[in-house]
């Protein structure tokens, strides 16, 4: 990080750079490359994974849901919200399961590891520049706030 | 409990952040304003999202997930409406974690905003090509439409909108949301909802255990990623801040009465569609509430839902374009990103040149499930969406402490205070806490792959972009030294 203290121990400001337009350009294509790449490649790892299984289709009475759920499909049918096969599909695929969501712990250790990592790093860095951000707009710890027109 | 303080302040109230070339936003906005943008936001998520946490964990699932969460937003809209009241500046949550956290943290929460604000903004204008699919169709075209041409129509027009001014943007939402909560209402009316058992049915849930909780209590957990689409958006109030002709009553008075609204909205939208679709239908569908309208038969709410329908997601994605757009604004003035963003049109005083960048981003994430043929990679989009939120959502519990810490109560002027602090702050964390690992449950590879994204952003600004950055000039509001520092 650079170092706000003048030479001599004495206190300075931080004058940052310019930028060029052409950096600018250079920047604004970074933080959009890093953005579509990451997230259009999670989007298309999702995709690739995803599978469904083909069932046989059966008639609305010989499904496994309730009545009440039987007569709400049926008009679900007459409306043309949905056709026979789809609805064997959903029933297919909303079967009862206890175990729908198996927890692996490893998995698990590895995703909040990552998370705790990440918040590590932000909060760490933050305090630290947050001492800088405080240190030039008032001055050192123990003086007097300067007024407005020493303010930076 | 609301404590509102009416003595004078201490200080100078707030200045927005030192423009450049002499120009700022304009102040036009009231309290009906942050009303229309934050409900607007997020009411398309009652026809439209909610309805996937029925499919990870039933509709009893969906119900207890639009309670916790609902408690979460509570306390979200508590907080902000505290600290916004006082940092009143564009870009909300990204100002605070400026003078509160530090700037890598305010770098983030900037990210956060504007991918959470982009994503939601794609999904809004894929589900309204879906739905010009759907209702034309039921309308008896049974030609193609071409969903390319909405998607993209609709997030051009709508960035124009925010383009020309900020007053006009918000009058539309106000009343566009307006309409779009009573279709909610007058659905509920029209399926006999204050008489369950005349046309809604809800044996299908009490009849056994499997119809409720089919997936047990984890399968609860799960829901819970889903079912912060009851409110996911409502703190983006705080990003109009700037903008308000007086942000120490419009941003509470907008943004409680905004999660008020929410709270009957989601209860409402629950109990419709709970009592007329079948679970397993529900958990896929796109447009539920407008399928619930469908099937009652009755053609003047299936028009009317559909209109609601279109509403709430122009509304979204009209809000989403005004919010994004200020939080990358706010970084590009205070040079986290190219200063060039940080620009206010001459004329329209508008974050023009943000508003612009963003719009071939959102139009890419909204065709891609199109693209791909794939409707449920809506979920993944949603999902981008809820995880940056819910990211910001866990900043906001140290943001809080350290607000009250490094200047307690007295030290400012504060247009609101907020009861019962700390429970907030910590029921807040522990929800999302929660959240985070309903996530992993259903999408923990979109989670990890999320969080390096954000990790490897925040690298490039520590070696590469903070160097740009004026240290003390950051600080802009007129406060006193914080306490301990």
């Amino acid at each position: 990080m650079t170092d706000i203290s003048a030479p001599g121990g004495g206190f300075g400001f931080y004058q940052p750079p310019e930028q060029s337009p052409r950096g600018q350009f250079l920047d604004s294509v970074i933080i959009l490359v890093l953005l579509m790449v990451v997230l259009f490649g999670v989007t298309y790892f999702v995709q690739s994974s995803t599978s469904t299984t083909s069932v046989k289709t059966r008639p609305l009475a010989e499904l496994p849901i309730t009545p009440t759920e039987k007569q709400q499909y049926a008009l679900a049918i007459k409306h043309h919200l949905v056709d026979l096969p789809t609805v064997n599909q959903q029933v297919a695929d909303n079967k009862e399961d206890s175990n729908k969501y198996p927890i692996a712990v490893g998995t698990l250790i590895v995703t909040f590891g990552v998370i705790g990592l990440y918040m590590a790093f932000v909060y760490v860095m933050s305090f630290k520049e947050y001492r800088e951000v405080i240190r030039e707009r008032f001055g050192p710890p123990g003086t007097a706030e300067p007024n407005a027109e020493t303010r930076p | 409990m609301t404590d509102i303080q009416d003595r004078a302040p201490t200080v100078p109230p707030a200045p927005p952040a030192p423009p450049r070339e002499g120009l700022s936003l304009s102040k036009v906005l009231g309290p009906i304003h942050i009303w229309g943008l934050g409900v607007g936001i997020v009411l398309v998520g009652e026809y439209m999202g909610w309805n996937f946490a029925v499919g990870k964990g039933g509709m009893f699932g969906a119900l207890i997930a639009a309670w916790v969460v609902g408690v979460l937003y509570t306390c979200v809209a508590m907080i902000d409406s505290e600290v916004t009241s006082t940092v009143a500046a564009a870009g909300g949550q990204y100002t605070q974690a400026k003078h509160m956290i530090g700037p890598l943290m305010a770098f983030n929460v900037g990210l956060f905003l504007v991918l959470e604000y982009t994503m939601l903004e794609a999904a809004d204008a894929n589900v309204m090509s879906y739905l010009a699919t759907t209702v034309s169709g039921q309308l008896g075209y049974h030609g193609s439409v071409n969903q390319y041409a909405f998607i993209v129509l609709s997030i051009m027009v709508l960035a124009f909108l925010n383009y020309r001014g900020v007053l006009a943007t918000l009058s539309i939402n106000f009343v566009i949301t307006g309409i779009a909560f009573v279709a909610i209402v007058v659905l509920f009316f029209g399926t006999h909802g204050f008489n369950p058992g005349s046309e809604l049915h809800f044996a299908g849930l009490t009849s056994s255990h499997a119809n409720g909780l089919p997936y047990g209590w984890l399968g609860v957990f799960a829901s819970l990623q889903f079912g912060m689409w009851y409110y996911l958006g409502i703190e983006g109030t705080c990003q109009a801040a700037e903008e308000c002709r007086s942000a120490a009553r419009s941003i509470p008075l907008g943004t409680m009465t905004g999660i008020i609204t929410l709270l009957i909205a989601a209860a409402l939208t629950w109990f419709v569609c709970a009592g007329t679709l079948p679970w397993q239908y529900l958990g896929v569908s796109i447009t539920p509430l407008f399928d619930a309208a469908l099937m009652t038969g009755t053609k003047y709410l299936a028009v009317l839902l559909a209109i609601g329908t279109i509403l709430a997601t122009l509304a979204s994605a009209n809000g989403c374009i005004n919010d994004a757009s200020r939080a990358w604004f706010s970084m590009g003035r205070d040079n986290y990103l190219p200063a060039w963003f940080g620009a206010i049109h001459p004329r329209y005083r508008t974050p023009f040149r943000s508003i612009v960048f963003l719009v071939p981003i959102a139009i890419a994430f909204a065709v891609l499930p199109v693209l791909l043929n794939k409707p449920e990679l809506l979920g993944t989009i949603i999902t981008f969406s809820i995880l940056s939120a819910l990211l910001m959502y866990s900043f906001m519990v140290p943001n809080m402490f350290r607000f009250r810490k490094l200047w307690p109560i007295g030290t400012l002027h504060r247009g609101y205070t907020h009861p019962f602090h700390p429970l907030p702050a910590i029921t807040l964390g522990l929800i999302a806490l929660l959240v985070f690992f309903a996530t992993f449950l259903g999408y923990g590879t979109t989670l990890v792959t999320l969080v390096v994204f954000y990790l490897l952003a925040s690298v490039w600004f520590v070696l590469f972009r903070y160097r740009y950055v004026a240290r003390g000039r950051q600080f802009t509001m007129p406060w006193p030294r914080p306490k301990g520092y």
